[in-house]
């Protein structure tokens, strides 16, 4: 329900700030630095960039376009797709607004009906800002705000200056860390809860400046914590399992080719459709996977008092930031080329990035490509491990009666665990080590099938919110079982006792040293 | 060693069992469903008859009806011991579940990171007096359903569960 509240601006503005842009309608983001005398004034909905109506202009033409002449309704009518595309497009920019107010921020859209949605500060997970490169060239960018509560339940203000979008990003993120930090601190320790939401304007130098880059520039204490090397990137896609199928593919068709020809049981025939089979897997492995190393082109990870900054992409430009607290676990892979160089890449675990979401939204990588040691420092970053020996003291491993469900991958699995995150080691052509925070466990299960009864053998599976973890042990030994449930429901327990009684948000805790 | 295989046989709680009207609930759903497929297998067999040769109609008709007759003395007893296999445990800081026989079972979720617990009861089951108590949390693959609870005993459950997971609330 859309909320009649005095906030909302008259659905007809008046002319001046409708011609004007949208900086001179709401002197609180004004790149001229205009700071608002009360707080309140933050609550006055605004309109993205009238650029917005071009962009979706262009998309409904194009698509009103291609429905014309999908539909046989002739070419003529072209003209009108693009009248109709245009008037949409400039109803729709014309009849949104957001808000941002003290506990929440929302956006309302007032064509076809109302709908409204907000997201209060804290519920928000992550702050993101993308840079299509149609919207590079105007200075502009997309601010999205995702929330706890599944896919789609964020909210994405589509074309804003990106000075606006960069301290929008600064402004929630902030309210979002200062109200967190108000539920978990006792009152009396102000220095943590009391976020002055005016900083962010300061030090920002020629703010009309519109070649401003996407990374964050309101967050200046941010410390660059490595960035990663394109060439890698493009070679580490290269050398994934696919190509490593298509190597295999045409190295293993090559003597049973000679034998069968010598044997005269092959004219060649079913030699050449195989070679066909394999040289496509490495076509694709070896030039197609690398085309999308643009996607993490120019990946640069900082870290600063909001969060994680990750900044991504060659033509559509990606800054993630992410509070730490937010982070629910890590996923290291390797795929069997990479390992020969000792490369691999870590996947982080949002609370409210849903996998599945959007079909354009990447994965949240850590580090795209880099060396294991590098790879468990930056991991010791978002997730601090005070006590890395424990996980070798507790560790379970498959039992090799396991064999007869996994022939190979048996050997390669383990669970551990220590007082602050558990894990588990999985995989043999793509090796993983999933690692998640002991105080974001949500339950332990153990389980038994009929099979594995026969065999002495359980299965573990420590839940962790929906996203792309998952931390399980399969086929151990039975006996090993119901102690390790108890075990690793203490540490759960200890975790959240200590993240109960500590005096700091777990966010900043071990994380600032 | 026989013993230390069964993962329900390593465990020293003292489990909170199901309501024993459970095995009653089900062995009338059991009822129900076999009665209806009962009937269908009498009138397709039947139909055999008329076109097949006597010996084979025969087979066709008691093949058909014994597996269903089968299936349901086995739906028999499988309620009874599938009921004993369940139980609960509501320990100091979590909730144990266990249940299930063929594929065994046993979780353990923190009160304090319950989302939200549900109650819910079918027309047999209500007629009965039990009702499934579901505790939800932030992970979906979390599946602790404790079927057959008695309904006054679901319903202390569930404002139990929701008191214990506010007053332990933590781990998001």
């Amino acid at each position: 329900m859309p909320q009649e509240s005095n906030h909302v601006p008259s659905p007809e503005p008046s002319k001046p700030e409708r011609t004007q842009s949208a900086h001179a309608a709401a002197p609180l983001v004004s790149p001229h630095g205009e700071i608002p005398a009360n707080e309140s004034s933050i609550a006055i909905g605004k309109r993205t960039h009238h650029y917005t109506s071009i962009m979706y202009s262009w998309t409904y033409a194009v698509m009103f376009s291609i429905i014309a002449i999908v539909g046989f309704i002739t070419i003529p009518l072209i003209p009108f797709a693009f009248a109709g595309g245009w008037i949409l497009g400039h109803m729709l920019w014309k009849n949104f607004w957001y808000f941002i107010d003290e506990t929440e921020i929302r956006t309302e859209h007032r064509l076809f009906g109302q709908r409204s949605r907000r997201v209060p500060f804290d519920r928000v997970e992550g702050a993101d800002i993308r840079q299509p490169m149609s919207l590079r060239r105007k200075g502009l960018a997309e601010l999205r705000i995702e929330s706890a509560g599944g896919p789609n339940s964020g909210i994405k203000i589509a074309c804003i200056p990106m000075e606006e979008a960069q301290y929008l990003r600064a402004l929630v993120l902030e309210r979002s860390h200062a109200l967190r930090a108000k539920t978990n601190v006792p009152a009396d320790s102000g220095s943590e809860g009391h976020v002055s939401i005016q900083s962010p304007l300061q030090g920002l130098g020629n703010v009309a400046d519109i070649s401003a880059p996407i990374e964050n520039t309101y967050d200046d204490e941010r410390e660059l914590l490595g960035k990663a090397s394109n060439t890698e990137i493009v070679i580490g896609n290269a050398l994934s399992n696919w190509t490593l199928g298509g190597l295999i593919s045409v190295f293993a068709a090559l003597p049973i080719a000679i034998l069968l020809g010598v044997l005269g049981l092959s004219n060649g025939d079913g030699f050449s459709s195989w070679l066909t089979f394999a040289g496509s897997l490495l076509l694709f492995g070896a030039i197609v996977v690398p085309l999308y190393s643009i996607n993490y082109w120019n990946f640069e990870l900082t870290r600063g008092k909001q969060g994680l900054s990750i900044t991504y992409g060659l033509f559509n430009r990606v800054s993630n930031t992410i509070p730490l607290d937010r982070i629910q676990g890590v996923r290291l892979s390797q795929p069997l080329l990479w390992r020969i160089f000792g490369r691999c890449k870590v996947i982080l675990d949002v609370a409210g990035y849903e996998s599945g979401g959007e079909s354009e939204d990447l994965e949240i990588r850590l580090w795209p490509i880099g060396k294991l040691d590098f790879a468990y420092a930056l991991i010791n970053q978002v997730l601090v491990e005070p006590n890395p020996d424990q996980h070798e003291l507790n560790a379970t491993r498959g039992s090799v009666r396991g064999a007869l469900f996994a022939p190979i991958a048996w050997r390669f699995a383990w669970l551990t665990r220590s007082s602050n995150t558990v894990r588990s080691i999985a995989g043999w052509a793509t090796q993983t080590v999933q690692i998640a925070g002991q105080n974001k466990v949500q339950s332990v299960q153990v389980s038994q099938g009929p099979l594995q009864r026969v065999l002495g053998l359980a299965s573990i599976s420590v839940h962790v919110p929906d996203g792309p973890i998952s931390i399980s042990l399969n086929n151990f030994n039975a006996e090993e079982a119901m102690p390790l449930l108890l075990a690793e429901v203490n540490d759960i327990r200890a975790a959240s006792e200590s993240e109960r009684t500590s005096t700091n948000p777990p966010s900043v805790s071990g994380n600032r040293t | 060693m026989a013993k230390s295989k069964d993962l329900y046989s390593t465990m020293a709680e003292t489990w909170t069992p199901v309501s024993s009207q459970l095995v009653t609930g089900r062995r009338w759903t059991a009822a129900i469903w076999f009665g209806v497929v009962f009937l269908a297998t009498v009138a397709g067999s039947a139909g055999t008859w008329f076109f097949l040769p006597t010996f084979w109609a025969g087979l066709v008709t008691v093949v058909s009806l014994s597996a269903v007759v089968g299936l349901w003395v086995w739906s028999w007893i499988w309620a009874a011991r599938n009921q004993a296999s369940w139980g609960y445990v509501e320990s100091d800081e979590e909730l144990l579940v266990r249940g299930g026989l063929l594929f065994r079972r046993v979780i353990v979720v923190p009160y304090g990171r319950m989302q939200f617990v549900d109650v819910a009861a079918g027309p047999i089951a209500s007629k009965l007096g039990y009702a499934s108590v579901t505790l939800n949390t932030a992970a979906t693959a979390t599946a602790a359903t404790i079927p057959g609870v008695p309904t006054l005993e679901a319903h202390r459950l569930r404002d139990r569960l929701t008191e214990l997971g506010a007053s332990h609330d933590s781990g998001l």
